[in-house]
């Protein structure tokens, strides 16, 4: 008997089998949990010598774990690249996606399927790798400042989250691999390029209106002024303000992705 | 009988590039309608659409009474066997199909089955590993899974060799005759569309030129062939052109297939014996009234079709 909801189900499974074929998923776990207990531990002990605030120490580890170049965000940006610009790029590319699409599903869950496989689980790994760490490391901190972690990493994502959207929407528009990596791999560098050209910008005119632009992009940027208070102190409902309208963009742009890929594009 | 597909008025354009022009088509249930037209003729398009994976620019196609687009419904009731399908490489193929299998609630079992009925015997291979013709097999396999209504196949026997072939198109009959299992099929093999098909669909440049029965499509064009076998085919078929009275003509594995102008049947047969003998080659047999596919499909090409 068919059944609704089994071809989603079991469309899943074959993208997560082709996504985190052995060993793949076995050493990016081992690889994300390693480095972000190596990043984590001396930021830990930083926090701990200088009697930091209980928001500081969240970010000052949570940074360690997330802050390009640190290794764990690297890992699940390759495993995004991976999974999004090259697994669903080539599907288009190959053709494989008019097989999934003569299965009896809808077009929605069969992008839901492929963005829980290339995105859902790097995301898992990366954010129950940094929560492990830090409970390992400071456990009082977990149990007392879980909604400011959530917080912090929901800030610290947004950026990468971005990325994704922009990579989808490409990897979509474009049906092919190739470009989309590029694209992808762009935007990471641009992240660390507009970072230090802001940082000497900012040291330099003391003007604080780019941090404020760049922030809508990128919250974590907004939530360090927020720990570190030096030239620029936002309060912490700016800082949510910031990680909302990011959010908006990011999900805006999953939107696009998600109409265009459901209602309008031809395979 | 019932119509399982209809199009109507059909266009697409790709940028500049038209593919369909107000096509229009339809299939019958429980018949095997070719799809044959030269290469860029819109044949593709016209399954893409049909299939709901593209979106007609204007114009309206039913798929068992609905939209294909976005539609899980019907594709429970569809195959497709694709030119070159891709599967997911890394799957071994019994496992696979024991996925689509769960996939439309048939049991695992029916993996073993599809695979029997077409001859692959490669269960524990990856389907990365799969040869061309190994995997259309696999790709047939997967698209009789769930025991579809109708089948749309886009060049279904292009990667196969002649004995596979001869099997497939037997499954075909079979699948035709004992399941009332409709088919589409588009391929450039005509002999062998001949040999199967009741009914075809000649398109050109984004329209269909003749459709419909295919008898009553021979007596409309009054296709009426001859057949000369011969041990040095080319060479007579060659030497044959000359002949003014000569509409058509064509070399397949039997020999020399020729449509001439009405009452010259009897010249040819004094004309094929003396060029033979300038040509050194020997008539084997003449048959007289043959109707084939080729004859039909160059013959409605040249015409362009009265529809």
């Amino acid at each position: 008997m068919f059944r609704k909801g089994r071809a989603f189900l079991e469309v899943l499974a074959i993208t997560l089998h082709e996504d985190y074929k052995f060993p793949v998923l076995e050493l990016f776990v081992f690889l994300l949990v390693l480095s972000t207990f190596t990043l984590m531990s001396p930021a830990s002990f930083q926090a701990t010598t200088f009697h930091y605030t209980k928001e500081r120490t969240i970010y000052t580890l949570i940074s360690a774990q997330m802050d390009i170049p640190g290794i764990p965000f690297l890992i699940f940006l390759v495993l995004v690249l991976k999974n999004i610009a090259y697994g669903f790029g080539s599907d288009f590319e190959k053709g494989t996606i008019q097989v999934f699409l003569s299965y009896p599903l809808r077009r929605s869950a069969l992008l839901m399927a492929k963005l829980i496989s290339g995105l859902g689980i790097p995301l898992v790994m990366l954010i129950g790798a940094g929560i492990f760490a830090l409970y390992v490391l400071l456990p009082r901190l977990v149990v007392g400042g879980i909604t400011y972690i959530f917080i912090s990493y929901l800030a610290f994502l947004s950026y990468g989250l971005l990325v994704t959207a922009i990579i989808l929407l490409s990897v979509i528009y474009l049906k092919k691999s190739g470009a989309p990596l590029a694209v992808g791999i762009s935007f990471c560098f641009l992240r660390i390029i507009a970072r230090e050209l802001l940082d000497f910008y900012v040291e330099a005119t003391k003007r604080i209106t780019p941090l404020k632009i760049l922030s809508i992009f990128d919250p974590s940027l907004a939530l360090r002024y927020y720990c570190e208070r030096t030239i620029w102190s936002p309060s912490f409902s700016e800082v949510m303000g910031y990680t909302i309208v990011s959010y908006c963009l990011v999900f805006g742009l999953f939107l696009i992705a998600y109409y265009y890929f459901s209602r309008r594009l031809n395979i | 009988m019932r119509e399982i597909i209809v199009a109507k008025d059909l266009h697409k354009s790709y940028g500049r590039v038209v593919a369909l022009r107000g096509l229009n088509l339809k299939v019958h249930e429980g018949s095997i309608m070719g799809l044959i037209g030269p290469n860029g003729a819109g044949k593709t398009t016209t399954i893409k659409i049909i299939l709901g994976l593209l979106r007609p620019d204007k114009g309206e196609v039913y798929v068992f009474g609905e939209n294909p687009w976005d539609n899980p419904k019907i594709k429970k009731e569809i195959g497709v066997i694709y030119e070159k399908a891709t599967f997911p490489e890394y799957y071994k193929v019994l496992d696979y199909l024991r996925r689509v299998c769960r996939i439309y609630g048939e049991p695992e079992q029916r993996a073993k089955e599809v695979l029997e009925l077409v001859g692959l015997g490669a269960y524990n291979r990856t389907i990365k590993s799969l040869s061309a013709g190994m995997l259309q097999k696999f790709a047939i396999a997967h698209a009789l899974i769930h025991h579809p209504r109708l089948i749309i196949a886009d060049e279904p026997a292009s990667n196969l060799d002649p004995e596979a072939r001869n099997k497939l198109l037997d499954l075909i009959l079979r699948l035709h005759k004992e399941e009332g299992v409709t088919f589409l099929i588009s391929s450039h093999i005509l002999p062998e569309l001949g040999r199967i098909c009741d009914s075809v669909a000649i398109i050109n440049k984004g329209r269909i030129l003749a459709s419909g029965n295919l008898m009553e499509l021979f007596k409309r064009y009054s296709i009426r062939a001859i057949r000369i076998s011969t041990d040095k085919p080319n060479a007579f078929a060659n030497a044959l052109k000359r002949l003014s009275y000569i509409e058509d003509i064509s070399v397949d594995d039997k020999g020399v297939l020729l449509t001439v102008k009405d009452g010259t049947e009897r010249e040819v047969y004094e004309d094929s014996l003396r060029i033979a003998k300038e040509v050194s080659a020997t008539i084997l047999g003449i048959e007289m009234g043959v109707t084939s596919l080729e004859q039909l499909y160059y013959k409605v090409m040249k015409m362009g079709g009265d529809v």
